[in-house]
């Protein structure tokens, strides 16, 4: 089966994620519409094309509101790296084999812990492996600085794929180092999987920039929030998809069936 | 046969250039990069007559001669100056005073550094080597034979006194030579060194101004203090390593080189200062303007940014000649401070000044992301605009610095409306236009309860930010004039003040009696009908613009509908008997059944800050129909009925004219009762969608 059989074979897995997730940043950011709707009470910007300097205007007197929108963020953050923590075992069960919700989750339930302890090495390691190309590019000019940091990313996330999927089809150890560390021996040893996790983690990382690129651009447009809607499904697909290919190369062979 | 290819070949590429440089001539575009062909220097330091516009003889007050030699290891000069003060007013002094500006950076206790603690702009002194000073070393009354004279600092060391053996009386004159050495400071604050690099400003005993009423204005320097000096000619020698490339003030004279040095001669004529650079790394960058040589130093590095400078220039110059009269220099030079030595940069002396860089930013990000109009070119258009500001208004930007420096910017401002169309973007943000108006407000906005601006620049205390008002409320404030007198009389004010007082010093009480003179001293609205008996008075709003630090703020407090009185209840007739009135069929209706003649519209509008000046308020009202008010806003709070109609919402300056109200969010409102189309003016659902979409983005870029 190969990796985006996979992930067309869960798509109820898939859309829920995706509907959580909006669910939870619509959640998010509920606080600052309310902050910004008592702030303005019936007043309004008629007619307005220059949104940036009605925001700021508002802004200088409702301090407040700068605050929410930050704080929203940060709760986002910490809410996407723990739910993505905790959906990452039942999520590689999932895209492992077709099994009902309740078999997934019986499954996944234990290598949570496992999965969160070796993402926490992973970070670690993750840390040591961007400061070295830090500093390694830094003679090189601006351009080639971001490509080296966005392909140090990129390799990253696909070892700490190829980490969660020993953890929990290979039952690796859960808690040491050396999973983690073998996430990216794994990821060099496989070329062809590296290549196509990278280049669906770089796709996804443009993705996240044209929707913050959209958040700006669409500022006062009624189609904004579908578009970054409909381009977050996108960016969860890419993801499923880099995790399907680790499943895939690391999924133990199954057993002829006997007769 | 063979002979023939070629010489079509050449014929052929003889003609290309030929249209090249037609084409280029036509549009007056400078190729690419540098001219090949330098420019001739002007042979005369102001343009021709019919050109330069007026130049008053009786404004030639001090005249300089200086010889002056640079030690660029040291980077120090030694100097000999010969000043000749011609006594154009009715007093009889005798005593010269002198401002001795580079002792500012003596030591910490001069009147500046007590207030700036060796910081200015983002730029800290270097205490290590940093210091810089002026030591007058001898002066003495020229005759013969010379007679030494007497002369002390005063208690600031930035000024200075000369005494007199006699006194000089109206219409005299008097000759002083001086000796002097300048150590200059490494550049923290516009003026001194930086590696091979020297900005030499202020660097020469400067003698002050003998006012014909008050009496001689010689200021203590201090932190935000400029200068202030009377017209003159100038001639100076300058003995400099044979390979500095060197810019001044004024066209160069001749040049000789020997013995591994050379001397360069500048006379620069009507100028009220002289600076100049020197820098072995300098290239040269020439362009032209309707006959004035414009002149940019600059190192390789950012010589691809010249056309940009230039093309800047060249817009100043073309608004400020047709608003404020003729340029009458015949050149400009502009320094690009080297990298390091930024806090050289956005300084103007006469016919030279410093600018900025232009930020580079790749093509496609201009395009998408991130575009401005600000960087480099804000900076050359305001230091050009000094040189009318006071280069040629020479106004005392001690005691009023919001004449040069906020009529400046005000200046500044029209170079973009002229060049880009009124109210252009400075910033665009994926596609979001910041626009100068926006800008203006965000930056004034902080401060403007802190300090009025009509005061002597050593009176703003630092921590307020009050000092920058001088330029931004300033152009707000001339920008709201501008705007609520209509642009053909404020901009006719404005050049006949020009004309009037070129080469003079002007007040500020000048240029308020030129627009009261002008505009008259009550202005009926631009766009308000004459029976609303709504006027300007010119001269309150300037008094409360300039010499208080009131806020200009608006806000509608309310718009609703609600029904008119019944006629149901107990009223007395003719003879004087309670009479009962029964309820009509539709006074027990609600207020969406009402039939508008039953409805009264109602709108309060509420002047939220000190300064009273009229504003206009447009209502909408629900069957379409608009109309335009003007309220005189005298009162706090003013109540607006309108009977039989239902307001949809109210605005209050609708035409965006109060540039000098920085608050406009709660400017406009719907009515309480009336539903109102949110998706297009609804802030909260504009800031929510912008921030759940970036949440999204967030959301997505940790996981899966």
């Amino acid at each position: 089966m190969n990796a985006l059989r996979r992930l067309v074979g869960a798509p109820g897995w898939v859309l829920s994620l995706w509907l959580l997730e909006l669910a939870l940043v619509a959640w998010n950011a509920a606080a600052p519409r309310a902050i910004a709707n008592t702030a303005m009470g019936r007043h309004a910007a008629l007619g307005t094309d220059r949104w940036l300097s009605v925001l700021i205007d508002v802004g200088f007197d409702h301090p407040e509101l700068v605050v929410a929108a930050l704080g929203t963020l940060a709760q986002t953050g910490i809410v996407a790296l723990l739910g993505w923590v905790l959906l990452a075992s039942p999520t590689i069960v999932r895209l492992s084999k077709r099994d009902t919700f309740t078999h997934v989750m019986a499954i996944a339930l234990p290598h949570v812990p496992g999965l969160v302890v070796t993402s926490l090495w992973h970070v670690l390691l993750r840390a040591v492996l961007l400061a070295i190309v830090v500093m390694a590019a830094l003679p090189l000019p601006p351009w080639a600085q971001v490509c080296s940091l966005a392909i140090a990313l990129a390799f990253s996330n696909v070892a700490l794929d190829l980490a969660r999927v020993r953890v929990v089809l290979r039952e690796a150890p859960r808690f040491h180092i050396r999973t983690a560390w073998l996430g990216f021996r794994d990821a060099l040893t496989h070329a062809k999987l590296l290549t196509a996790g990278m280049a669906l983690s770089l796709a996804q990382g443009c993705f996240v920039a044209a929707m913050v690129w959209i958040a700006l651009a669409g500022l006062g447009s009624s189609w904004l929030l579908l578009v970054a809607r409909g381009m977050a499904l996108v960016v969860v697909v890419l993801g499923l998809w880099r995790i399907a290919l680790a499943v895939e190369v690391t999924e133990p062979p199954r057993e002829p069936p006997t007769s | 046969m063979a002979g023939r290819v070629p010489r079509f070949r050449h014929l052929c590429v003889a003609a290309v250039r030929a249209l090249r440089i037609t084409f280029l001539g036509i549009l007056g575009c400078d190729a690419a990069g540098p001219p090949s062909m330098p420019l001739a220097e002007p042979t005369s330091a102001l343009r021709p007559p019919h050109l330069r516009g007026h130049v008053p003889e009786d404004a030639r007050v001090t005249d300089y001669v200086i010889e002056a030699s640079l030690e660029p290891e040291h980077h120090r000069i030694t100097g000999h100056a010969t000043i000749t003060w011609h006594n154009r007013t009715k007093r009889t002094v005798s005593v010269l005073p002198f401002h001795l500006y580079m002792n500012a950076f003596r030591a910490e206790d001069s009147a500046w550094m007590k207030t700036a603690r060796g910081q200015h702009r983002g730029h800290t002194l270097d205490r290590s080597v940093g210091w810089g000073y002026i030591d007058v070393q001898s002066v003495s009354l020229r005759q013969d034979p010379p007679v030494p004279l007497h002369f002390e600092e005063a208690a600031d060391p930035s000024v200075m006194r000369v005494e007199l053996p006699g006194s000089i009386g109206p219409d005299e004159s008097i000759t002083l030579d001086m000796t002097f050495v300048t150590q200059l400071p490494k550049v923290f604050a516009r003026t001194g060194y930086h590696d091979d690099f020297h900005m030499v400003g202020q660097w020469y005993p400067k003698l002050a101004v003998l006012d014909p009423a008050d009496g001689w204005n010689a200021h203590v320097f201090t932190l935000y203090d400029e200068f202030y000096a009377d017209f003159g000619n100038y001639d100076v020698k300058l003995d400099v390593p044979d390979d500095t490339v060197v810019g001044a003030s004024g066209i160069l004279v001749d040049e000789h080189a020997s013995d591994g040095r050379k001397r360069v001669h500048y006379r620069a004529e009507m100028v009220h200062d002289f600076a100049w650079a020197a820098d072995p790394n300098f290239v040269r960058h020439v362009g032209e303007y309707q006959g004035i040589r414009i002149l940019q130093l600059l190192r390789p590095e950012h010589a691809p940014h010249a056309p940009t400078h230039l093309s800047a220039q060249i817009d100043a110059l073309r608004t400020m000649e047709a608003r404020f009269g003729p340029y009458p220099w015949s050149t400009i030079t502009i320094v690009h401070p080297p990298s390091g030595a930024e806090a050289a940069g956005g300084m103007e002396y006469p016919t030279l000044y410093t600018t900025s860089e232009i930020v580079t930013i790749p093509e496609w990000i201009r395009q998408y992301v991130f575009d401005e109009r600000f960087s480099g070119q804000f900076t050359t258009i305001h230091e050009f605009g000094h040189q009318y500001f006071q280069g040629l208004l020479a106004s005392n930007e001690h005691a009023q610095p919001w004449l040069d420096e906020g009529m400046n910017t005000f200046s500044n401002l029209l170079v973009y409306f002229d060049a880009y169309g009124h109210d252009p973007w400075l910033v665009r943000i994926a596609g979001h236009e910041f626009h100068v108006s926006d800008m203006l407000r965000a930056s004034f906005r902080k401060a403007v309860t802190f300090e009025a601006v009509d005061q002597a620049a050593s009176e703003f205390e630092p921590s307020t930010g009050g000092y920058w008002l001088v330029y931004q409320k300033t152009a707000a404030i001339m920008t709201t004039l501008r705007n609520l007198v209509g642009y053909e009389g404020f901009d006719r004010a404005l050049h006949s003040y020009a004309d009037k007082y070129r080469f003079r010093h002007p007040r500020g009480e000048d240029l308020e009696a030129e627009l009261r003179a002008t505009l008259g001293d009550r202005v009926v609205l631009a766009g308000a009908s004459e029976h609303t008996g709504v006027a300007l008075d010119v001269q309150e709003f300037l008094h409360q613009a300039l010499r208080e630090s009131s806020e200009m703020d608006f806000r509608i407090h309310n718009v609703w509908n609600r029904r008119l009185p019944i006629r149901a209840g107990w009223h007395r007739d003719e003879s004087g008997t309670l009479v009962m009135a029964e309820l009509d069929e539709t006074d027990t209706h609600s207020l969406e059944l009402l039939p508008d003649a039953a409805v009264e519209g109602t709108v309060v509008v509420h002047r939220s800050g000190e300064f009273v000046v009229p504003v206009e308020l447009l209502v909408e009202f629900v069957d379409g129909s608009r109309e335009l008010l003007v309220w005189d806003a005298r009162e706090r709070t003013h109540t607006f009925s309108f009977e039989g109609r239902r307001v949809r919402f109210a605005t209050l300056d609708p035409s965006d004219k109060l540039q000098l109200e920085a608050r406009r969010w709660d400017n406009t409102a719907y009515a309480r009762d009336v539903s109102w189309p949110k998706h297009v003016s609804d802030v909260p659902n504009v800031f929510g969608n912008a921030v759940e979409a970036v949440a999204l983005a967030l959301f997505g870029s940790v996981g899966p």
